[in-house]
This record gives C-alpha cells, sequence and structure tokens, in this order.
C-alpha cells in the first residue's frame, strides 16, 4: 500500500508542475507588447541601453513617489534610460480612469504629456477622492497650455476609454496586478525598491 | 456515501480549492508580484522574502490538490492549516500596526479584500479545518488515502 501511495504522490506532483509549466507556457511573449512605441507618451533615446516601461495608475501613493526614482535615475544617467508611461487604472480608485483618459488625450497634444502627467502626480490629493475630479483635470490642462475644449471632447470618446483599457489589458497578460509595475529590458519589477535596486544594479554591471 | 461523510468531503474539496486557486493565481504571474506583497507586510525582507514569494505559492497549490484528491490528507491538511495559522496571524499583526494596506494580495488577482474581511475568510477557513479534522476523525470520508488501502 506504502508503495502504491508513493506512486500516486508521485504522478500527483508530476501532474501538478507539469500543469503549472504548461500554464506559463501559454503567456503572450512580453517582447512584443514592450517593443511596442508609445511615442507620446515616452521619454529619451529608444537607442538607449535601459527600456524602463512603467504601468502605473495615477490615484495610487506609490507611483506619485515613483516618478521621484525615475527623475532621478534619468537625471544620474542622461540618454541611458528610454522611458514607457502605460496606464493600468485600478477598480478600486475611482478617479484613476478619468485620470488616464485625461492624460491619454494630453499625450494626443504634441509635447504635453509629461507637463501633465507631473500636474496629476502634483496634485492626487487634491482629486483623488473628487466627485468633480475632471473639473480639476480640466484646470490643470489649461495651466500646462493644452487645449481644454479638445481635451473635454476626447476624454468622452469611447475611442479613448478603449485605447486605455487596451493597455491595461495587455499589462494584465504580462503579469501586471500592481502599481507602480515595471518592465527593465524586459524583466518585471514590482515596487520602488525594486525599481532603484534594478537599475543601479543594472549600471554597476555597465561599469564593471 | 452517509450525509456527514459527504459534507466532510465538500468542506475538504472546499478548503483544497481555496488554496489551489490561491497558489495557481501567484504561480502563474510573475513571483515579483506576490514579493511586493509580501514586503507591504513589512515582516520579512531581502533573500528570505524572494524564497518565500517563489516557495509559497507551490506549497498552497501542490496541498491543496492533495487535499482535494485525499491523499496524504492528514500532511496536507496540517500544512495548509499551519499556513491559514500564520497568515491569520499576519493579517491581525498589520491591522493592529495599522499599516497602509488597501487590499491584501493574498489571492494573487483572483480576489481583492480588505485586512479585516481577509482576517474574516482566513478565520472561517480555519474553524472549517477544525471541522474538517474533527468530523473526519469520526466519520470516513471518501479520499484517495483509503482507495488506494483498499486496492492495495
Amino acid at each position: 500500500m506504502l508503495k502504491n501511495k508513493s506512486v500516486a504522490t508521485a504522478a500527483v506532483l508530476f501532474f501538478c508542475v507539469g500543469a503549472v509549466f504548461l500554464a506559463r507556457t501559454l503567456k503572450p511573449n512580453p517582447e512584443q507588447i514592450l517593443k511596442q512605441r508609445i511615442a507620446e507618451r515616452s521619454l529619451g533615446s529608444e537607442k538607449a541601453p535601459l527600456w524602463v516601461t512603467e504601468y502605473f495608475d495615477y490615484q495610487c501613493p506609490p507611483c506619485a513617489a515613483a516618478r521621484m526614482t525615475l527623475e532621478s535615475a534619468l537625471k544620474e544617467h542622461p540618454g541611458q534610460i528610454y522611458l514607457q508611461a502605460r496606464f493600468y487604472p485600478l477598480p478600486s480608485h475611482k478617479n484613476a480612469m478619468k485620470a488616464a483618459l485625461y492624460a491619454e488625450c494630453a499625450s494626443r497634444q504634441k509635447g504635453k504629456f509629461w507637463k501633465f502627467h507631473e500636474e496629476l502626480f502634483e496634485h492626487q490629493s487634491d482629486w483623488a477622492m473628487d466627485d468633480y475630479a475632471p473639473i480639476k483635470f480640466a484646470s490643470y490642462a489649461g495651466n500646462v497650455g493644452l487645449n481644454v475644449s479638445q481635451m473635454d471632447a476626447c476624454s468622452h470618446d469611447p475611442e479613448t476609454e478603449k485605447i486605455v483599457l487596451e493597455e491595461k489589458k495587455k499589462g494584465k497578460e504580462l503579469g501586471v496586478k500592481i502599481t507602480p509595475s515595471f518592465f527593465i529590458n524586459g524583466k518585471i519589477v514590482v515596487g520602488i525598491n525594486s525599481l532603484k535596486n534594478e537599475i543601479d544594479a543594472f549600471f554597476e554591471e555597465k561599469k564593471a | 456515501m452517509n450525509p456527514a461523510s459527504f459534507l466532510l468531503l465538500i468542506v475538504r474539496v472546499a478548503l483544497g480549492g481555496v488554496f489551489v486557486v490561491s497558489g495557481f493565481q501567484k504561480l502563474w504571474g510573475p513571483w515579483e508580484n506576490f514579493a511586493a506583497v509580501i514586503e507591504k507586510f513589512e515582516i520579512i525582507r531581502g533573500l528570505p522574502m524572494t524564497v518565500l514569494a517563489q516557495a509559497l505559492p507551490w506549497a498552497e497549490f501542490l496541498a491543496g490538490v492533495f487535499l482535494i484528491l485525499g491523499l496524504r490528507t492528514l500532511v496536507s491538511l496540517f500544512v495548509l492549516w499551519a499556513m491559514n495559522t500564520v497568515f491569520i496571524g499576519i493579517l491581525a499583526s498589520a491591522i493592529a500596526r495599522r499599516l497602509p494596506i488597501q487590499e491584501c494580495g493574498c489571492f494573487g488577482g483572483a480576489l481583492s479584500l480588505s485586512l479585516p474581511k481577509m482576517l474574516v475568510v482566513d478565520i472561517s477557513l480555519w474553524v472549517l479545518f477544525l471541522v474538517f479534522f474533527l468530523g473526519s476523525r469520526r466519520v470516513k470520508v471518501p479520499s484517495l488515502d483509503t482507495s488506494i488501502g483498499k486496492y492495495a
């Protein structure tokens, strides 16, 4: 009986481990998704050795904090980092989706995305729980010289929502669940501490 | 099969199922997600956190499958029950320390629950473990363990 039990145990273990590895192989190729270029929501040169793709939510406090880490990394390593910003609004954050819609619209008015992006994070606590957040978004848009009426129309366009949701879906396919999540040359990194460690490790290795 | 053993079978499969789903969710995604969840609880960091983030989902998944099948039932039951007890302690400690954790992240992406809600779920699971353990001492529950014994 003991022998039979051992055989059954081994068979179940083999089947379970196999099932997990098989399921993992069915996941989409991250390279294809990460290589897609988002021109208006990127910083730096595509030829840079370090590609950082950030999946973030405008209402998440660690995402606001992460931009400091990214900013200092960009300053510390000029020309070495290519940064892409991708939306991942969480359903638990009531204004995150609206903020992402406005930011997507800002990216359509050339050269204005990053300023608006900064404004949203800068004033995060002011609009996060506001029932009339879009009024504040429109005012931030005006502050950075965006065409507000175009922004309003664009944010109500179902096509804009489709783009944001599609981007989030692709993030999910890559395994993103928590914000901020980063892909550093294709490798997923979750949280600010890990981001800093990974960037530091890359440049240390490059130096050596 | 009498109603008591059928009920205990349901309890065993449900308990195993919860951990199979929880473990598989974490195994299917990158382990870094679960490492970030562990980090939020501010108990361990560094290498132990990395090891735990990769090992715990396997333990949940495998012990869950074994419990569903009723193979090595006692071992898998105690492994999961022990994990469940530790989770209760960690959740209670996080609530007591008022850590700013909005959602537990304990089920990977399958379920989004706040810490107090997750604590209630975990305590309910703990009670179910107890019910199954005590019940299975008195009533025979169909399992692979007994089938293998019968046909060996």
